[in-house]
């Protein structure tokens, strides 16, 4: 009975998946083809070009890869003119390759925000090393290994989270996802945590000093 | 027997009692953490994990603030119409000096030319010794072509002619720059 069905029901399917499949992959080049074309006009010097290459990739560019990194609003902004500023100036040294725009104004980018780093001491999220190591990576993998997206540069940010998060105490874990992660006030976290405010602002501070500490020896552990 | 780190007495305790200097910088962090304007390390690094945890999108006129600031210091593309008539002119400037050039020369030359011809069209160049010379082509058809004479024989007379005048001025080029 099933094989009699899927005789009927799996070819269409399979011929569904496929057709949606071609679809996709035509969409897709013909967005390449279009992009292509967008930054070729940039390469020639057409203003609005580079803006509309700007505008495309430059949120995604400033929230998945330069705020994360970065650590603060101001410094992410900097780091973003500072790189329109790089690509405007550099952007005649393109070379299309079949993976787009974004992995290359991702490395001008991350050249910036490794600036950045190397010029304040202050620690933060990311470290120098681990800016430094993504950049090896883009310089040193292949056009379609370097197929990456502002999702999985977002998917990074949180699995180096979660990590750090793992490793320190889980009720400083708590504290910090309920005050700081998700933003709750603070005598409502003291509340859940079942302390007083005065009591939460000195968990707090354990649990922030804990993070710290497993930060820094991660980065001392990496370099 | 555990393989692992021993850790800090006050990761065991989170509910510790606090020292006094725990205390002050417990208050100076919940103060940083409600005004932004506080400096405070501990207060930046909390900003710094809720944006890389949640990052928060950029102003849309913000953003298109700075593109427009990138934009206008890119350098002006040159317009095309212009290009050609910049290469039109240099083109039209450069035909007429070599006219010139052409008109001037046949002149002097034709006002300086020699009784025979001969000596006009043979450089010093041929006179040296060791350069192969213009000649008769009679040496080249001491080999009979296939008779009848099957379509395509006077090319392969001419074919015969330029490979062997072709190796002529290749043995003479190498003699001028000394290599053979």
């Amino acid at each position: 009975m099933t094989a009699a069905l899927s005789i009927f029901i799996l070819p269409p399917v399979v011929e569904r998946d496929e057709a949606m499949k071609r679809s996709l992959d035509r969409a897709r080049e013909e967005a390449r083809a279009e992009e292509r074309e967008i930054v070729a006009r940039a390469q020639a010097g057409d203003k609005k070009a580079m803006g509309e290459l700007f505008q495309r990739f430059g949120p995604g560019l400033y929230r998945s890869v330069l705020l994360p990194r970065l650590g603060s609003e101001a410094s992410a902004k900097d780091a973003l003119s500072e790189t329109y500023a790089k690509v405007v100036e550099r952007i005649h040294q393109f070379t299309w390759q079949n993976v787009g725009f974004y992995p290359w104004l991702r490395t001008v980018a991350l050249r910036v925000a490794l600036d950045q780093l190397r010029a304040r001491k202050r620690l933060v999220v990311w470290e120098e090393d681990d800016v430094a190591r993504e950049l090896d990576a883009a310089a040193t993998t292949t056009p379609i290994d370097q197929q990456v997206s502002d999702r999985r540069d977002r998917e990074v940010v949180r699995a180096k989270m979660e990590r750090a998060l793992g490793a320190i105490h889980p009720r400083y874990a708590r504290a910090v996802r309920l005050r700081v992660l998700e933003e709750r006030p603070r005598e409502e976290v003291a509340h859940m945590l079942e302390v007083t405010p005065a009591t939460f602002d000195v968990l707090l501070h354990r649990a922030i000093g804990a993070l710290k500490k497993k930060l820094s020896e991660d980065a001392e552990g990496m370099s | 027997m555990s393989s692992e780190k021993p850790k800090p007495t006050w990761l065991d305790d989170p509910d510790a009692p606090p020292s006094e200097e725990e205390k002050i910088a417990s208050a100076r962090l919940r103060d940083a953490l409600e005004d932004p304007k506080v400096v405070n390390a501990d207060a930046e690094l909390a900003r710094a994990l809720a944006l890389a945890d949640e990052p928060r999108p950029l102003d849309d006129a913000e953003h298109r603030e700075m593109v427009e600031r990138a934009v206008q210091k890119a350098p002006k593309a040159q317009p095309r119409s212009n290009v050609i008539r910049v290469v039109f002119g240099a083109a039209t400037a450069l035909s007429l000096a070599a006219a010139a050039v052409l008109v001037l020369g046949t002149l002097n030359r034709s006002a300086e030319a020699p009784r025979s011809a001969s000596l006009a069209v043979a450089p010093a160049e041929a006179d040296r010794p060791g350069l192969l010379q213009a000649r008769s082509t009679q040496e080249l058809f001491d080999e009979p072509f296939a008779k009848p004479l099957s379509r395509g024989a006077a090319s392969a007379r001419i074919d015969r002619i330029a490979m062997a005048r072709a190796g002529d001025l290749r043995e003479n080029r190498f003699a001028m720059w000394g290599v053979r």
